[in-house]
């Protein structure tokens, strides 16, 4: 069964001038359980708007997007059950304390003190938190902020990961604790839909990858499937020529790896 | 449905995370605690000692001649103390008041021959002030015939120093004067009444308690009113440019929360870091006045207590005051994505929200029906009151339940902002787009916000438009057509518009529905009851004077002596049939459809009969028009249609009327053997037979009523 079912999603902006703009054009994808999907896009793809639509944070203005059987445009509460969302724009508490935070937001996650206690403890022991649990957020490093990050979002234990670029600017070690602990997730027969700019991560990772440009899917299959579909080996060359056949400009992505 | 727990664990999280904000601790606790005691004796230490270094101050005084220079050193200036020894025996010798003379100061004489020169050096300020005479030999002054002399004393009033040495200058040369002739009554031995015929002496009622709240009253409320919409400030920018800044808001967003509950716990946050600030800044102040004797030091030298006792009162209602503030502030800084926006458009908030705390505290302004319902100033003036100690509960009522409502308006206003996609994420569009009307969607029903606005902003419109339209003109039935017309206009045709403009459904918003007859029985029983049982209740009022009934039931009895010139027809049109329409379309269609998309069936009826009792202005009704605002909304919410309320409406107005008009009140009467009313007793009672009557009538309507309608 399909844990996320994308149908057709479009997303408009009002501008000031009266316009509309598309940052998602009718955008359709499927993510089964166990799965990671990789969503790849440069800066501007319209990624950060299909996830925002996805966790029930917007809704979409037409289309569909059934998250674990549950729609987003009906029922936007209930699909943030579903769902754990990290992206770049989730910020901690700089004045709460890790422990306080993965506290908060379980009981936010409709867990009672106790319940959200436990289930905090966990994803400290988990993650390797304990070091650092009860200093507050706003003096920890980067690694051990985004390791805090991860364990906030995954207070509910939810069947489905949102992950925006969960290893941006970490040193070595932080990103192999975080990305062997997705694929942990993964196995344990969670969806995950992925989204970086590393390709090699994604490479490594994704069981499929979706291609967003300019708020729609030019390309999407497995790595061989898009090796073949392109001709290229590696994905940034994969990406490059599928997109330069599209007759866009790259300027907004960041290549590495 | 709101999740109380979840807003109180919102609650409690964002006041951790406020509290543990050093920023916020200073601001609330160190400012008033250290500050405030510190503010207030440097500012009185500042007065003392200008008022002593004015005193100590050299004045020099501009004469046109030597002798001149002489006389005002010798005479006036200088006066030896045998001379002070002198009037002080005289005093006692004659009864008269003697008054410690007010020292001029260290003064010096300039001579400048001519008026041009003196004026010249007034102007450059060599000297302070100039005095001239209209003679020539100074000598003629000490002559017995020279009964009059004729003074000019030069200032120029744009300068405190040359006012303040005019005025003392003037004061010792009237003494002079009193002294001069109370000599030369002596002397020709006539008694000193002769040229002091009045002997006054004044008496001052207030109590030491009262004075100190006169002249805390004049300072306290304003102090109070900033110091709480400074409290306010701080946390409503954190918690919401703040947090949206920071990034943390997104966080919260992907929490299964609806955007009311993470607004609510932050209004409940910013209302709670004002309150502390208030509570603390009075504590303070009360402790600095007490203690400090400031009290004293202000008040000349009569006694004066502070009225600690009225303290407890000002704070509860510093609370409704603080809630309107945090929802105002709320509602401006959701606007913000970053700190600084927000402090751009919270300034101007603030001047528009202490121009009326100024006119408030004007000394002539008191708390009147105008200033009971304008926004701050009648907090300003109702903490003035309640520190004198004496508030009419009615005028507190308004104050209260006024701003209650603003604060009820501007939180859904709060929560509508907060929740814009727009302004949730930075990247999202313009979100003034959104008020184009191409981009409006239509809906079914309309949104909480757009009804609390219009009837919030209605509030004090239609306040102004029940004064403005008294006495405009010389008939007061031509005053009633003009209000009527008025009503028409905005609690009718404008709601109508508003909602055909924002694309909700007519029919839904007003309940132009067809309806069920068991519920158009229900209206024509109770319609024909409740005028007999609002009749009882205001008899009872009158009995026991609830309220002021007294004067309103005279009041009331002199109005319907205007109208009944009115032919009944257009009296029922007028009194019954508009407003049975109009009010019905505002308060059950309108307001009533709004508050039931949130709220559930009992809080939605009860704030729309509320806000309908309110709305009248008569405090000494609000439990008749309360009451019959309660059963209109039931009537409406069973029913699923207005028309029940504006049967039952109609029927109590025009029964209202009808009944007290005379030709049928005489038959009336007359047929039910009733007493006549006189001066002492101008309401009479209906027999028990037709109360009875009209209870059965009621119930037998709200039975019929009880059944829900059933979708169309």
């Amino acid at each position: 069964m399909n844990m996320v079912a994308v149908n057709n999603l479009v997303k408009t902006f009002p501008q000031a001038n009266g316009s509309l703009k598309y940052a998602v054009n009718g955008l359709s994808f499927q993510v089964a359980a166990g799965e990671i999907y990789g969503l790849l896009g440069p800066n501007g793809a319209g990624k950060t708007t299909t996830l925002r639509m996805l966790s029930g944070m917007m809704s979409p203005t037409s289309g569909t997007a059934l998250i674990n059987g549950v729609d987003v445009c009906s029922d936007p509460a209930r699909v943030k059950t579903q769902i754990g969302f990290l992206t770049a724009n989730t910020a901690l508490y700089p004045r709460l304390s890790p422990r306080e935070t993965l506290i908060f937001f379980g009981e936010m996650h409709g867990h009672d003190r106790v319940t959200a206690t436990t289930r905090a403890d966990q994803l400290i022991d988990w993650l390797q938190m304990h070091a650092f649990a009860n200093e507050r957020c706003g003096a920890l490093s980067t690694g051990q902020r985004q390791r805090t990050n991860i364990a906030r979002s995954l207070v509910a234990n939810p069947p489905i990961l949102i992950m925006d670029e969960p290893t941006l600017g970490l040193d070595v070690l932080t990103n192999r604790i975080i990305l062997d602990f997705i694929l942990r997730e993964r196995d344990q027969g969670k969806s995950i839909i992925l989204s970086t700019h590393y390709l090699h991560e994604a490479e490594d990772m994704c069981t499929r990858i979706g291609l967003l440009h300019q708020g729609q899917l030019v390309a999407e299959g497995t790595l061989a499937q898009l090796r073949k579909l392109s001709g290229a080996e590696r994905l940034v060359d994969v990406f490059l020529t599928i997109i330069s056949r599209q007759g866009s400009d790259l300027s907004g992505m960041r290549l590495s790896g | 449905m709101l999740n109380r727990t979840r807003i109180f664990r919102l609650y409690t999280k964002d006041l951790l995370d406020i509290l543990r904000d050093r920023r916020t601790l200073i601001a609330m606790v160190i400012v008033p605690i250290v500050l405030y005691p510190g503010l207030m004796m440097a500012a009185l230490w500042l007065a003392s000692l200008q008022s002593s270094q004015i005193k100590a101050q050299q004045i020099k005084i501009g004469v046109q001649t030597e002798n001149i220079g002489h006389w005002l050193q010798d005479e006036i200036l200088l006066p030896d103390t045998q001379r002070e020894e002198l009037k002080k025996k005289e005093a006692e010798q004659t009864g008269l008041a003697y008054d410690e003379p007010e020292a001029l100061g260290n003064s010096v004489i300039a001579v400048e021959p001519l008026r041009s020169n003196i004026e010249a050096l007034i102007n450059t300020q060599d000297i302070a002030v100039g005095l001239i005479f209209e003679l020539d030999n100074i000598d003629d002054l000490n002559k017995p015939h020279q009964l009059k002399q004729k003074f000019k004393i030069i200032i120029d009033s744009s300068r405190v120093a040359s006012q303040i040495a005019g005025q003392r200058l003037q004061a010792v040369i009237r003494r002079t004067g009193e002294f001069e002739a109370n000599q030369r009554i002596v002397e020709v031995g006539l008694p000193l009444e002769l040229i002091h015929p009045f002997e006054v002496e004044k008496i001052d009622i207030a109590s030491a308690e009262k004075r100190g709240g006169s002249l805390l009253g004049q300072i306290v409320p304003i102090v109070l009113i900033l110091m709480t919409i400074t409290g306010a400030i701080y946390p409503a920018i954190d918690l919401t440019a703040g947090e949206r800044e920071r990034g943390t808001l997104e966080t919260l967003l992907v929490c299964p929360i609806p955007i009311g509950e993470i607004i609510g716990g932050k209004f409940l946050v910013v209302v709670t870091v004002s309150l502390i600030g208030a509570v603390l800044n009075l504590t303070s102040m009360g402790l600095t006045l007490q203690l400090g004797g400031i009290g004293q030091a202000i008040a000349d030298d009569s006694e004066v207590i502070v009225p600690l006792t009225a303290l407890p009162m000002v704070l509860l209602c510093l609370i409704p005051l603080s809630l309107m503030f945090s929802a105002l502030l709320l509602a401006v800084c959701s606007f913000a994505r970053t700190f600084k926006e927000a402090q751009n458009y919270i300034t101007p908030v603030i001047i528009a929200a202490l121009m009326p705390a100024a006119i408030a505290a004007m000394p002539g302004a008191h708390l009147d029906a105008v200033m009971s319902v304008l926004p701050v100033a009648n907090m300003v003036l109702l903490t003035r009151e309640l520190l004198i100690g004496n508030v009419p509960i009615s005028a507190m009522l308004a104050v209260v339940l006024s701003t209650c409502l603003y604060a009820l308006t501007a939180i859904t206003v709060a929560v509508k902002i907060f929740g814009q996609e727009a302004v949730l994420f930075a990247d999202s569009g313009s979100w003034r787009a959104q008020f184009d009307r191409r981009m409006i969607r239509a809906r079914e029903y309309p949104t909480l916000t757009m009804v609390l606005l219009y009837v919030t902003l209605l509030f004090p419109i239609w306040f102004y438009i029940q004064v403005g339209t008294r006495n405009v003109f010389e008939n007061p039935i031509h005053d009633l057509i003009l209000l009527m017309l008025l009503m028409v206009l905005v609690f009718g045709v404008v709601p109508v518009l508003l909602i055909k403009y924002y694309r909700v459904n007519l029919v839904n918003t007003f309940r132009w529905r067809p309806v069920a007859g068991r519920y158009l029985l229900a209206a024509l029983l109770i319609g024909i009851s409740t005028w007999v049982l609002g009749r009882e209740i205001m008899v009872f009022q009158w009995r026991f004077d609830i309220m002021g009934m007294k004067q309103f039931v005279t009041d009331a009895l002199k109005l319907d002596a205007d109208y009944s010139t009115l032919s009944p027809l257009l009296a029922v049109v007028l009194l019954a049939l508009m407003p049975a329409i109009c009010e019905e379309l505002l308060f059950r269609g309108m307001l009533q459809t709004g508050l039931g998309q949130v709220f559930r069936k009992w809080p939605t009826l009860i704030t729309v009969a509320t806000v309908f009792a309110v709305y009248h202005f008569a405090p000494q009704r609000f439990a008749i028009t309360f009451l019959l605002g309660l059963v209109l909304a039931y009537a409406v919410w069973q029913s699923g249609a207005i028309w029940p309320a504006m049967i039952m409406h109609f029927m109590h107005n025009g029964l209202s009327f009808l009944m007290e008009w005379k030709p049928i009140n005489d038959q009336v009467t007359t047929w039910l053997n009733m007493p006549a009313p006189d001066a002492a007793n101008p309401l009479v009672p209906y027999p028990l037979g037709v109360f009875v009557g009209a209870v059965v009538c009621f119930i037998g309507g709200l039975l019929l009523l009880r059944k829900h309608h059933q979708q169309l």
